[in-house]
């Protein structure tokens, strides 16, 4: 008894000392790769003669991160930990905490499902969207490899796998359509370019493009559906796509590759898929790299972040194939990349800059990023003090996209560029913020959980101007700022009036709306 | 009306066989608490007593408070259900007090241990539930009427602009067929006139058997909602189809992976992924071919299907003995009027007569320019003494009360589509979003064509055809068109789809919260009976829910899920600085909803669990 007690404790140690030397190991490669990046950027800088910006002060760097990882600006609770915690490696603590969060595979499934459905959302849609973002979350919660996860979502056929599914339907199932839009996301190329006539800029073809298509020419709707809702595909043993006005059939091929062989088994799209996750295929590491590396800089190695071709080399080539590598040497890993890449130095440098700003594709100052609409609302969220959570009870499935505030806030402030570093803001845009209920909601005495909460008797008048600054700006007023604000509530004859002054203040600065 | 007053005196009847009441003071609207009880002593009669229990002068049942001018009506009508009782023949000859009780409905509810009487007093807005509909009635006939006096025809009446998108929702015949067709479904009579008693069926469409109360069941969880808990599969991690020691232990963080939005919040939706999922999983949902979980008792009763019902949920189909309802055994002595000890099939119609296990009181406000919003409550007013020590544990919320019955637990709850508990709050909200340029009323441009999810055109919100949408132009027509919908109750009574959400959920407000994310280790392993370190789903309680609900027919499946009790912003015992920081509205602080320091917090919460609790806030001098 007690020898295999032993036996399974000795077996329990091995399995336990393996697990922590694969955890040395990845450590030692990250921090490799961490100083890499942080070197390779540098030398470009010295070679440019440019001098970097410094290091972001915690306040400016607590909340960046909380946004790039979380979507949503931190708690003053989180800033307040934040700014006195004295440990050296309090940011890399911070990042791990946050990659650890709930939120976190919900902001990325809000991001992909932005990238995967772009637009607005349509109401009649929602559903389907919200399929979508469910199951992205799902993966990104489980942290699945990337490209299991693209593998996956190409030879969905509804059912347990109906996020999925409904993308293909929202596409119309239309070959040229999904082949423009799996391309543009998992390898980042624009061969739709070459629908009609070869890409003006690039090497493809028509026949590339028809190539990739035909991949997708064999989907249907399942006619077993079993509710409006349901979303079903079936993979038919027929269907081909022909060239623009011709009848010239195009059978399916790799982009930039070979033929499909006629030894390759499965559907189509199951055959494409194989592709997708194999080591043939060179352009979906580099697209989830460049992705990533935009969601936390502001903008790709390659730009716009969806055009990777011949005609449009990467700012930092070498840079940009040894990421790649590293990223594929993790086994697809998208939470250690963004670990990676929001520990390296560069992704800590401040947006601040006192002199002319180099150029944005040198990255030697953090980019000033516009927050996406639903960052902004869920921010306002936050600050108001949490609204009862009211999201409807939709068919079951429980989704902010089912809020008709968060909504109807989104549909209007939604940003048209892809850039997230060009504000495109409209009047409609400046009203919602100047009028919008949420704003309302957070900055009026009587509304705003936060200033109802500042009324205790808890806070002295310079700790409340100080939490609303923790709060919306995350960091700490300076001297003046405090007196100023002070000064404006004590002198008002309504205090708690005032102080909603302050917050409308401040939630109407740039501070407040961009990502810096 | 005239069913209602036989309910009533069957209900004073069996008093006197079986149940003796005190005469209840009024339990005056109070903050929710738990119900105080007392027990009282059998009644003296030869019958077999079921004793009552009822609120205690000094320490009422707890209700939601009532908008405040309306507070004395309510007052006076629950005062008024304890005086109206006087003499009165009951079937066994004996006199007892009784003249007109407020409306109330009777149901069965098929517990697993033992059917449970349970009598409903249902007001809408603090009247008798049944006026609503009949004042309707009333003045859509009187209305109709042509000017001569004579009554309007269902022709005339199909094409008055009013059935196209006014007053009464959608209706417009698109074509002759259409037209008499709809002719067809609601003259009744084939008079061709409209009549007093067709309205109700045209008006309701006939929904809710175009009553003012309706009841239903739902077998899609039955018996199966702890095999099926979505909770249950999501700890057991290593899908062995138990609950491992370390599964209980990884439960807080397995369960805060699916808090999307990070509030340490979570309501039973959170635990699933997609629409098409859901309904796929509906969709497959096996038949249970069970009897209903509950059953109305009125004239309209098919006795022959309660005494199956009955046979086949607690005796294998056979008669049923006191054995076989452990929980409510005296009701064998009750019917039994052969003496054989069983129940008879000619003896269930007795059910109508015999006192109930538990009196509840269902109430829906109309909200109303002074009031604005007001939720709808349900509280207990009595209940026998058989249930007394479950009702000991009572938890009692405005919206919902729960107990625990042996190896279930009930919950019954009331809901109303949001846009009718908060009109004017909700029109608002959608105006200031939708009124870009903040000028006081939407334009063409601004208004997409639905307002609150409902499609209604432009010009008919644009009543004086300015051009300009008012707020006020919105409220009126959506008051129109709702109220049918406020004139009826429904009710459903299924089990509930989780049974280890319920569990996890110990104050029973449908969310799991901070401290029972954190606390859900200990009651998994308090629920593990044989205590091997493994909960395995035989030993989670079931449970089962009644709802009680207003509001389009069409949005049951949202109306009655079970809602969450939202924040306790309505509580005024405790500081308003306290609501406002406890942003996740879950009766806690917790360090990170804390503005202050870490000092502060730590002086405040007192008994140093990590949270600062309404009575720690309190004491903040």
């Amino acid at each position: 008894m007690i020898r295999i007690g032993s036996i399974t404790l000795s077996i329990l140690y091995a399995a336990l000392s393996l697990s922590a030397m694969a955890d040395d190991a990845n450590a030692t490669r990250r921090a490799a790769m961490i100083e890499r990046i942080d070197g390779l950027l540098a030398e470009r800088w010295e070679a440019e003669g440019i001098e970097p910006a410094t290091r972001s002060d915690d306040g400016e760097f607590v909340r960046r991160i909380h946004l790039d990882l979380t979507g949503v600006i931190p708690r003053v609770a989180d800033v307040r930990e934040f700014l006195e915690d004295e440990r050296s490696d309090k940011r890399k603590r911070v990042i791990e905490q946050l990659l650890a969060s709930p939120r976190y595979p919900t902001h990325l499934a809000n991001t992909w499902r932005q990238v995967m459905i772009p637009g607005g959302l349509d109401l009649e849609q929602l559903q389907n969207v919200a399929g979508v973002q469910n199951w992205l979350r799902r993966q990104f919660a489980q942290n699945m490899r990337y490209d299991r996860i693209v593998s996956d979502f190409l030879v969905a056929t509804g059912g347990g796998e109906a996020g999925p599914a409904l993308y293909y339907t929202s596409l119309e199932l239309r070959p040229e359509k999904l082949a423009a839009s799996t391309a543009r996301i998992f390898l980042g190329l624009q061969i739709e370019c070459a629908e009609c006539h070869p890409h003006p800029f690039d090497h493809w073809k028509q026949e590339d493009f028809w190539g990739y298509a035909a991949f997708f020419a064999r989907l249907q709707q399942s006619e077993n559906r079993r509710g409006p809702a349901e979303v079903g595909l079936v993979d038919l043993d027929s269907g081909e796509v022909t060239l623009p006005d011709s009848e010239t059939v195009v059978p399916p091929r790799y982009p930039g590759g070979n033929p499909v062989s006629k030894e390759a088994g499965g559907t189509r799209r199951v055959q494409l898929a194989i592709w997708m996750a194999s080591r043939d295929n060179p352009y979906l590491p580099k697209a989830a790299v460049n992705r990533m590396w935009a969601h936390l800089f502001g903008r790709g190695l390659i730009d716009p972040v969806d055009d990777i071709g011949g005609h449009n080399p990467a700012s930092h080539p070498q840079l940009f194939e040894e990421l790649t590598n590293y990223f594929v040497s993790t086994g697809f890993d998208i939470k250690e990349l963004l670990r990676t890449l929001s520990n390296t130095k560069a992704y800590q440098l401040s947006s601040r800059l006192d002199r002319e700003p180099s150029p944005p594709e040198l990255f030697a100052s953090m980019a000033i990023k516009t927050m996406t609409a639903e960052q902004l609302y869920d921010s306002l969220d936050r600050i108001a003090g949490g609204r009862p959570a009211e999201i409807p009870n939709f068919l079951n499935i429980r989704s902010n996209l089912f809020d008709q505030q968060r909504l109807a806030f989104v549909g209007k402030m939604q940003m048209r560029g892809s850039n997230a570093t060009e504000f495109d803001a409209g009047v409609l845009q400046a009203l919602t913020l100047l009028n919008g209920a949420n704003i309302n909601a957070a900055s009026q005495a009587e509304q705003s959980g936060v200033l109802i909460a500042l009324d205790s008797p808890l806070f002295s008048m310079e700790e409340r101007v100080e939490t609303l600054f923790l709060g919306t700006l995350s960091r700490r007023p300076g001297k003046d700022e405090v007196s100023s604000f002070v000064a404006h509530v004590n002198e008002s004859s309504d205090q708690r009036e005032a102080l909603g002054d302050v917050m409308w203040a401040l939630l109407n600065s740039a501070e407040f709306a961009l990502n810096h | 009306m005239r069913h209602s007053f036989v309910l009533h005196l069957m209900l004073l009847i069996s008093l006197a066989i079986g149940c003796k009441r005190q005469a209840a003071n009024p339990p005056a609207p109070q903050p929710p608490v738990p119900p105080a009880v007392t027990k009282l002593p059998p009644a003296e009669s030869n019958q077999p007593s079921t004793p009552v229990i009822e609120a205690q002068d000094n320490e009422q049942p707890s209700a939601a408070v009532p908008p405040a001018s309306d507070s004395a009506d309510a007052n006076d009508s629950i005062a008024n259900d304890a005086a109206e009782i006087e003499p009165s023949a009951s079937s066994t000859g004996e006199a007892v007090a009784a003249t007109e009780r407020p409306p109330s409905e009777r149901f069965l509810l098929l517990t697993r241990d033992g059917p449970l009487v349970i009598d409903v007093v249902l007001r809408i807005d603090n009247e008798p539930y049944t006026h609503a509909l009949e004042q309707l009635v009333d003045r859509v006939f009187h209305d109709l009427e042509e000017p001569d006096g004579k009554t309007a025809s269902w022709a005339a009446m199909i094409d008055d602009p009013r059935f196209s998108y006014g007053q009464f929702g959608n209706l417009a015949p698109e074509d002759a067929d259409q037209k008499s067709r709809l002719i067809d479904m609601y003259d009744t009579n084939r008079n061709g006139l409209v009549d007093h008693d067709e309205l109700p069926r045209f008006l309701t469409r006939n929904v809710g058997g175009s009553r003012s109360f309706s009841l239903r069941s739902s077998n899609e969880f039955r018996g199966d909602n702890r095999t099926r808990s979505p909770v249950r599969r999501l700890l057991d991690a290593n899908h062995d189809g138990a609950i491992t020691a370390d599964e209980m232990q990884a439960a807080p963080n397995r369960l805060l992976e699916r808090d999307a939005d990070d509030d340490e919040i979570l309501v039973l939706a959170d635990f699933k992924d997609s629409v098409a999922q859901e309904q796929s999983q509906m969709s497959n949902q096996r038949r249970v071919n069970a009897p209903d979980t509950a059953i109305l008792i009125d004239e309209r009763t098919r006795w022959g299907y309660v005494s199956y019902a009955l046979q086949e949920t607690y005796a294998y189909g056979e008669r049923i003995g006191a054995t076989d309802i452990p929980l409510t055994p005296e009701l064998v002595e009750l019917l039994d009027a052969n003496n054989n000890k069983l129940i008879d099939n000619n003896e269930v119609q007795k059910l109508a007569e015999v006192p109930p296990h538990l009196v509840l009181e269902v109430a829906f406000f109309n909200a109303n320019e002074a009031t604005q919003s007001a939720t709808p409550r349900i509280l207990i007013l009595s209940a026998c003494e058989s249930l007394a020590s479950v009702l000991d544990t009572a938890r009692q919320h405005p919206t919902r009360l729960s107990f625990d019955l042996p190896g279930a637990n009930v919950e019954f709850f009331v809901n109303e589509d949001p846009s009718l508990a908060n009109v004017s709050q909700t029109i608002n909200a959608q105006f200031s979003m939708l009124d870009a340029d903040n000028n006081g009323y939407l334009d063409m441009e601004e208004y997409s064509g639905q307002i609150l999810g409902i499609q209604i055109p432009f010009e008919a919100l644009d009543a004086d055809g300015d051009g300009m949408i008012f707020e006020q132009e919105v409220a009126a027509l959506l008051e129109q068109r709702q109220a049918v919908v406020r004139a009826q109750i429904r009710a459903r009574a299924a089990d509930q789809e989780d049974a280890l959400f319920r569990a996890l959920d110990t104050n029973g407000d449908g969310r799991l919260t901070a401290r029972e994310i954190y606390g859900a280790p200990a009651v998994l392993k308090a629920l593990d009976d044989d205590q091997d370190g493994q909960l395995q789903s035989h030993e989670i309680p079931g449970s089962m829910a009644v709802g009680f609900v207003r509001g389009d027919a069409n949005q049951d499946n949202a109306l009655l899920v079970m809602p969450a009790v939202s924040r306790r912003g309505d509580d005024e015992t405790l500081p308003a600085w306290f609501m406002g920081m406890d942003s996740n509205g879950d009766g806690d602080i917790s360090q990170r909803e804390f503005l202050g320091s870490r000092e502060k917090f730590q002086q405040l919460d007192t008994d140093g669990d990590g949270f600062v609790s309404g009575d720690e806030a309190s004491a903040l001098p």
